[in-house]
């Protein structure tokens, strides 16, 4: 492991109005013939962009599914905003996961009505304009769209919901460069001063621009949690520098 | 949000009932206009093709309702909670006992319509003056009944429809179940769902047997509930219409008893599945 990792405390819980908005404590994911998470702690306070960075198989995706809680944990515990992931959680957490998730034989129209009806939080105004913007009509079926139309359409969804934390499993991964500038905008834009933002991508020199804090996951361990400010200054090097330097093959 | 739940499962599945229902009621008509030659036969050859045609196309009509009505009810569970689409589902502000049950009102509704839509057409292919002096006196009957026995006619009803929807209901959740316990073998989810539905399956027959078992030997003579059972099958001093209604009472409070047994199971199912999801869940 390089030695300049450093595996550092979880940011300290703050009470009052910067309570934190995901606490994850010990939190351990054990398959029959895999360790995904083992015994991570973090501690996320609103108002951030955090980029959740790894190698292929470090346990990204599945810290996500966990906090969404589409995951059992084996050990350890998930809050978010003080509330263990149910109902409740959900209704404050608007999550893009790295695959297609809705439902093929509805037109966009339809997906639209179905996030205003379940999401108190959607603003069914803004997802028609970015559709408009990003000229998918309406009456489109999702069965007849290509995938990185679909994965636009998931993305616009998601960020057309006033949540307090989105989850978003690498969002820019299947679309187009020209497309991916847009919905980098799209995020910062869109999501709330009092609200978390974690991406999970590989593509850190596109995003690096727009990210506040990392987390260096490497084998289920978290190996690293900075702001991006601290890792210009004190190693002088870009996050996708230190990233290619760290997980170097 | 049940009723949103319950909106959007109807919206998914009637897409594929309704085109099937109304096939099946335009193939019944043409069965009705092929058929109607009161002696029997075709005038042509191609028309006896086109006969046959129709009765094979109705025939794979009905096959194909009641495969897809089994068939669906296990795709929208298995697909809509476990598949690719639980990345919505299961990450909308609804609680897991809600989707189980916006699954279950939704199947049970698609099985009794089915019926409903098989019944119909076969009243449209019988469709004539017969048939219709056939329904009135059945009606009629009907009437006759009520008015001489009251509302033993009903409870008899009701306890028949309590049976066949506690049976159907626990058969949908048996399913589940399965698939529930299924996904906790995700290297072998098909065999684990149909070992688990299997045990399910024999658990409720053992229990049943001795349920039945214990009730046969308490109605017996030196049973706790044999002055109850003598008292219910006694004929003496008594008009025949007093005794038709001791009999219908006994056949009611029978069934009811056989509908009990099947929610009991219905509940068992439901918790389980319900535990499973709620606190073992892992999505692939």
């Amino acid at each position: 492991m390089n030695e300049q990792l450093e595996q550092t405390a979880p940011i300290p819980q703050v009470q009052g109005e910067h309570a934190p908005i995901l606490v994850c404590e010990h939190l351990s994911k054990f398959y029959p013939q895999c360790l995904a998470l083992n015994d991570l702690s973090l501690s996320l306070q609103p108002g951030r962009i955090v980029g959740l960075l790894g190698p292929n198989g470090s346990g990204k995706t599945t810290l996500i599914k966990l906090i969404n809680g589409l995951l059992t944990p084996t050990s350890g515990q998930i809050t978010i905003s003080g509330m263990k992931p149910g109902p409740q959680t959900k209704a404050i957490v608007s999550y893009l996961p790295d695959r297609n998730s809705l439902p093929e034989w509805m037109t966009t129209e339809e997906l639209l009505h179905f996030f205003a009806d379940f999401y108190a939080d959607f603003d069914i105004g803004k997802a028609r304009e970015m559709l408009q913007h990003l000229h998918i009509t309406e009456k489109m079926r999702l069965k007849t769209m290509s995938k990185g139309t679909k994965e636009k359409v998931q993305l616009i969804l998601t960020m057309s919901r006033a949540a307090k934390l989105y989850l978003l499993d690498e969002p820019i991964g299947g679309v187009d460069p020209a497309a991916r500038d847009y919905i980098l905008e799209t995020i910062i834009s869109n999501y709330s001063k009092d609200a978390c933002v974690i991406i999970s991508t590989h593509l850190i020199a596109d995003i690096e621009k727009i990210l506040d804090e990392v987390l260096f996951l490497n084998s289920g361990v978290l190996v690293m949690q900075s702001s991006v400010d601290d890792i210009r200054e004190k190693e002088g090097k870009s996050v996708d520098a230190l990233f290619r330097e760290v997980f170097r093959c | 949000m049940l009723r949103k739940l319950l909106k959007y499962e109807l919206k998914a599945t009637s897409r594929t009932f309704l085109p099937m229902y109304g096939l099946l009621f335009l193939f019944s008509i043409a069965m009705l206009i092929m058929f109607k030659n009161p002696s029997g036969t075709f005038g042509t050859t191609p028309m006896a093709i086109i006969g046959f045609l129709i009765g094979i196309g109705y025939t794979v009509l009905v096959t194909a309702i009641f495969v897809m009505t089994i068939v669906i009810s296990i795709q929208r569970f298995n697909r809509n909670l476990l598949g690719h689409e639980g990345y919505l589902s299961l990450t909308l502000p609804t609680t897991i006992a809600q989707h189980i049950w916006a699954k279950l009102l939704v199947s049970c509704l698609w099985v009794i319509l089915s019926c409903v839509a098989l019944v119909i057409s076969v009243m449209i292919m019988a469709a004539n003056d017969n048939m219709m002096r056939v329904l009135s006196s059945i009606f009629s009957s009907m009437g006759k009944a009520t008015q001489m026995y009251g509302g033993s006619v009903w409870a008899m009803g009701f306890s028949i429809l309590a049976v066949i929807v506690t049976a159907l209901l626990q058969c949908i959740l048996g399913v589940y179940m399965a698939i529930a316990v299924g996904s906790l073998c995700p290297k072998h989810r098909v065999l684990t769902g149909i070992g688990a539905y299997t045990l399910g399956g024999i658990v409720q027959g053992t229990v049943g047997y001795f349920f039945f078992r214990g009730f046969d030997r308490a109605t017996s003579a030196d049973g706790i509930l044999a002055g109850w059972f003598q008292t219910l099958s006694a004929s003496d001093n008594i008009s025949q219409v007093e005794f038709d209604i001791r009999q219908m009472h006994m056949f009611s409070i029978s069934l009811g008893s056989i509908a009990i047994f099947f929610l009991v199971f219905c509940a068992i199912f439901f918790v389980i599945t319900h535990q499973i999801l709620k606190n073992h869940l892992n999505l692939q």
